[in-house]
């Protein structure tokens, strides 16, 4: 008897406050996300209608790194110099969280516009006919999207077009026989496809240049590093590199500087280095001679374009071209007072 | 007094009467085994009801068919990950799974038009990878965590060999309009999702084959002595599991409009995290499709909640993660009184 | 006596405590002698240097999985001691301060890990799914997804050398002994084995389960904070994608060595050994010129087949084949037999 009066007390108070701590707990967890969301919001139109409110344009980019914040900037001081509002939201290269957020975007939170980096331009044209059927302006930035009915506009990088213009550079430069080194990126990625087919396809039946080594490096900068320490251990007489984006140029330096080969142009031992895109990196290694072209990706036309793209639309005008392939700036040695302005890693931070 | 004879726990103690009527949800041992099930329930009731308040437009009709579509596939695969769960062991290779099958149906629809034929070959590639998982598993006794984080590495390398790292698109627009069109307004996706749920709760928790899944998880030893074939059960769990990867992969196929090797490994943390949340035991034996579909739709909402609300993408994970702890270290203190 | 059969008898010795070491023997020795140029002082010692950081992790991660846990938060710790070391107020500090403050931060992090898991009933999967998110997306809001340059006396634990060795192996080295002479000769250490292969025995023998647990999770992040610290050194640039799939390398690392997940049997060396086979495998892929497709084919070939040569029942492989044949030819489902 005394035994069932003291188990059933305490029974009914484990299960009472275990609901009361899962409760405390969801709430304390929601208060958390109040206090997340209003910081969000300051800079944002934040979750909700937007009936009424400013034009609001929708962005949804596939990852969040270097470039992407620059893009991000690029829209969000368009946007204000035209009085529209921002709403960012980012899918961590997953092609079915960009679809749902665009959703959200399109059919909860009723955005004007939408402004798309795809994760994968394929299947984004779901996205594209659910903005379609909406009504709402869907455009593209730097990656392109492969079936183009459904979307306003669209201005992209070439990434063919820049993997050939690093091979340009490569055929252009003076040391023969130059031994590349090719480091590629994620394998299921579009941009990174593009530049290696375009490099590939431009020096095929090259004499003088030749890749002696393919390193995969999945965008990881470590993987970047080994790799490329490796690559230079098997093959001394490497004396060119491929890096397809200069955010892995910092692991390439580390991995020459180790092996004593990291040395400014006009230096013996100098290493012939191109890259894409144009980072802060990209712009230091320029200045230091270290790296002798970098073909930038032109940050700024994104976000101006595109935001000009809406006000046309707006204006019920089709968007005429439809769509802009803006190829890299070539940034190399001999150009650079002249052309490193408007290069996005260049200016100052 | 009243209580019957048979419940001492509810007779007299400290002198309160209480209803007989509520004497069986007292007793842990007479509440029905769908009470257990629904333990995250009002955590999940509870969330939608915060976010409802902080954000505009949660709970419009056009936001609930879009959580629900948008938890569909992970919802799928989920399925077959509660499975093999309930059998003591887990499978890593879901995501590279789904990507696998999903290309290889694609292929075959974009080269031979036959959109019948290209589903068959998806779900053929889902179960067969799933059989051997299974087999070396079951058989050669090694550790599933090991076995399936190997799977995941070489058939994810595979895809992606085989298909060039290409997404293949485009698919037909009859394939496309299953994630998009159906009855009600709620995409097929949705409806195959939940009849898929209704079918294999049945088959957990009425069938043999059910039971024994749960059986071999909760003491491997008790259910060899009493005569279950714990190989061919563990090995049939990892197949089922290929098989519900597959059907994943093809829905995600469906609503992305075409398949990329990559596109389903985003997805393992979900999948795992969804069963986990509804609080089937990692150790086995405990656990049910209807605490699944709780967790799938936990996180569904949640995620669904932080987009409307413009978390930024960092403090978006934050919450993910804090959630996930929250919500397992509530359920196991709710059970702390077994 | 014979030097020769002197010789043979440490070799059969060593091979028995440590399976793997003719593993990677061979290996090297396969790879030397297929590729011009594998076999060097240089490449040996770049192997080194790139298995350091690996190396480090692992051994933290073989204490966690000794006691029959997991950490799945390891990539994640990384990054976030990489992002709070590069960060305003920690960055400008002398050498030595910075070093202690992530050195800190390491064990804070192992900490919150190692009591939840302690405290809680919540399995270690589900901990550290968790606390791989929120450490990943503190880390995030640190950094601002930037890529931020470190200075260059924060850079010497990775590039430089000390004694004509680099930093790195030094490192690891010290890491390796100490985590091995810890595990096997301390208290702590047998304690550890104690909790891994029943944690109901170790209660009741009146061991401190819930400080040994806790001391495993601290421990292992106090290390994955030391292999930050040498793995951002040597790049040079913390940069949003540290670390991102790491735990997967780690365990397969501490798997490959020997470690059983299922806890209480395990071994330091053979986490070593794991990383040093594992980084090999990937320098003699690059040697190799295998096109870049195979790499991801060859690192799940390598951890399936050690798991198999470690722990596989092999006569139950008979059973396998009766058994597909019975599913192909759709045998009837009596009762079970």
């Amino acid at each position: 008897m005394t035994e069932h009066h003291r188990k059933k007390p305490k029974g009914v108070i484990v299960r009472t406050s275990g609901v009361a701590w899962c409760v405390t707990m969801v709430a304390a967890a929601s208060l958390g996300l109040v206090a997340c969301s209003s910081s969000a919001n300051s800079g944002s139109a934040g979750g909700g209608s937007t009936a009424g409110k400013k034009y609001t344009i929708g962005v949804s980019f596939d990852l969040l790194n270097a470039i992407r914040q620059a893009e991000k900037s690029s829209i969000q001081s368009a946007a204000q110099a035209a009085g529209y509002s921002v709403v960012f939201d980012v899918a961590d290269q997953d092609a079915q969280k960009q679809a749902s957020q665009i959703q959200d975007l399109i059919q909860t939170q009723k955005v004007n516009a939408v402004i798309v980096i795809a994760q994968d331009g394929q299947q984004i044209a779901a996205s594209a006919s659910l903005a379609k059927a909406h009504k709402v302006p869907f455009l593209a930035i730097d990656r392109s999207i492969a079936d183009q009915q459904d979307v306003t506009f669209q201005i992209t990088g070439d990434p063919v077009a820049d993997g050939k213009a690093v091979a340009s550079q490569f055929l252009a430069a003076k040391t023969r026989p130059l031994k590349v080194l090719e480091l590629v990126g994620g394998l299921t990625d579009q941009n990174a496809i593009g530049r290696r087919d375009g490099f590939n396809a431009a020096l095929a039946g090259q004499p003088g240049v030749t890749i002696v080594s393919q390193v995969p490096t999945d965008w990881n900068p470590t993987e970047a590093l080994n790799g490329t320490s490796n690559a230079l251990q098997k093959d001394p007489a490497i004396n060119a590199i491929y890096i397809p984006s200069d955010f892995l140029l910092p692991s390439v330096q580390s991995a020459l500087t180790a092996a004593g080969r990291l040395a400014p142009i006009g230096n013996p031992k100098h290493v012939f280095m191109v890259t894409i895109d144009g980072d802060q990196n990209g712009c230091k290694a320029m200045q230091a001679k270290t790296l002798d072209a970098d073909i930038a990706t032109p940050v700024a036309d994104f976000g101006k374009q595109a935001i000009a793209a809406i006000t046309s639309a707006r204006g019920g005008k089709a968007v005429t071209p439809k769509a802009v392939e803006a190829k890299g700036l070539i940034l190399d040695q001999a150009n650079y007072a002249a052309t490193s302005g408007q290069v996005w890693g260049c200016a100052s931070s | 007094m009243e209580g019957s004879a048979t419940e001492p726990s509810t007779a007299s103690g400290a002198g309160i009467a209480r209803p007989a009527r509520l004497a069986w949800l007292r007793d842990p041992a007479r509440r029905p085994g769908w009470f257990a099930d629904l333990a995250m329930l009002p955590a999940l009731i509870l969330l939608i009801l915060v976010l409802s308040v902080l954000t505009d437009g949660l709970l419009t009709s056009s936001n609930l068919i879009n959580v629900l579509s948008q938890s569909a596939v992970v919802g799928i695969a989920a399925i077959g990950a509660t499975f093999v769960i309930l059998t003591g062991g887990i499978d890593l290779s879901t995501g590279s799974v789904i990507g696998a099958s999903g290309v290889a149906g694609a292929w075959i629809i974009t080269s031979t038009g036959n959109l019948a034929a290209g589903i068959a070959a998806g779900l053929v590639t889902g179960t067969v990878i799933g059989l051997v998982t299974g087999v070396i598993v079951a058989t050669l006794n090694v550790v599933p965590f090991a076995v399936t984080l190997a799977a995941l590495y070489v058939v994810s390398g595979c895809t992606t060999l085989l298909s060039h790292g290409r997404t293949i698109a485009p698919m037909p627009a009859g394939f496309i309009s299953f994630s998009i069109d159906g009855p009600g307004g709620v995409p097929y996706a949705v409806w195959l999702a939940g009849v898929l749920y209704v079918i294999a709760q049945t088959v957990l928790t009425r069938t043999a084959w059910g039971r024994r899944v749960v059986h071999v998880g909760a003491n491997v030893d008790v259910a060899r002595i009493s005569g279950v074939d714990v190989v061919r059960t563990r090995t049939s769990a990892y197949l089922v599991a290929g098989l519900f990867s597959a059907i994943a992969g093809m829905t995600l196929t469906s609503g992305l409009a075409g398949a990329g090797a990559s596109m389903g490994s985003p997805l393992l943390l979900n999948i795992v995290g969804a069963v986990v949340l509804g609080g089937t035991s990692l150790s086995g034996g405990r656990g049910s499709l209807l605490r699944t579909g709780i967790g799938v739709l936990f996180l569904g909402f949640l995620s669904n909640g932080m987009s409307l609300l413009g978390l930024q993408d960092y403090d978006q994970q934050m919450v993910t993660g804090s959630f996930i702890f929250l919500a397992a270290s509530a359920d196991g203190l709710l059970r702390w009184r077994r | 006596m014979n030097p020769v059969t002197d010789i043979y008898r440490r070799l059969h010795a060593a091979t028995r405590r440590e399976p793997l070491l003719p593993v990677l023997l061979v290996l090297l020795l396969a790879l030397s002698v297929t590729y011009h140029g594998f076999a060097s002082v240089t490449n040996f010692r770049n192997i080194a240097v790139q298995a350091s950081p690996l190396i480090i992790a692992a051994v933290g991660m073989t204490y966690v999985i000794m006691t029959a846990g997991i950490d799945l938060s390891v990539g994640s710790m990384l990054f976030l001691a990489a992002a709070i070391e590069s960060s305003h107020p920690v960055v400008g500090l002398p050498t030595a301060a910075v070093f202690a403050v992530i050195c800190a931060t390491g064990v804070g992090m192992g900490l919150v890990n190692g009591l939840a898991v302690a405290l809680t009933r919540v399995p270690a999967l589900i901990v550290t799914l968790a606390t791989m998110q929120v450490f990943r997306g503190a880390g995030g809001h640190i950094t601002g997804q930037q890529n931020i340059n470190l200075p260059a006396n924060l850079r010497g634990i990775g590039t430089g050398s000390l004694l004509g060795a680099p930093t790195p192996i030094l490192l690891a080295a010290a890491v390796a002994l100490s985590g091995g002479f810890v595990f096997s000769r301390s208290t702590f250490g047998r304690y550890i084995q104690a909790v891994g292969s029943s944690a109901d025995a170790a209660v009741n023998a009146g061991l401190p389960t819930r400080r040994v647990i806790a001391g495993a999770y601290a421990l292992a992040g106090l290390l994955a904070a030391v292999a930050s610290l040498t793995e951002t050194a040597r790049l040079g640039t913390v940069q949003p994608s540290i670390g991102q799939g790491y735990e997967l390398t780690v365990i397969t690392a501490v798997v490959l060595g020997g470690t059983s997940l299922f806890g209480g049997r395990g071994s330091i060396g053979g986490a070593v050994l794991g990383a040093l086979i594992l980084t090999t495998v990937q320098t003699g892929l690059v040697f190799s010129g295998t096109s870049p497709y195979v790499f991801d084919i060859v690192r799940g070939g390598v951890l399936l087949a050690a798991v198999l040569a470690a722990g596989a029942r092999w006569r139950n492989l008979a059973q396998a084949a009766g058994l597909v044949s019975r599913l192909v030819t759709r045998g009837t489902d009596g009762p079970t037999a």
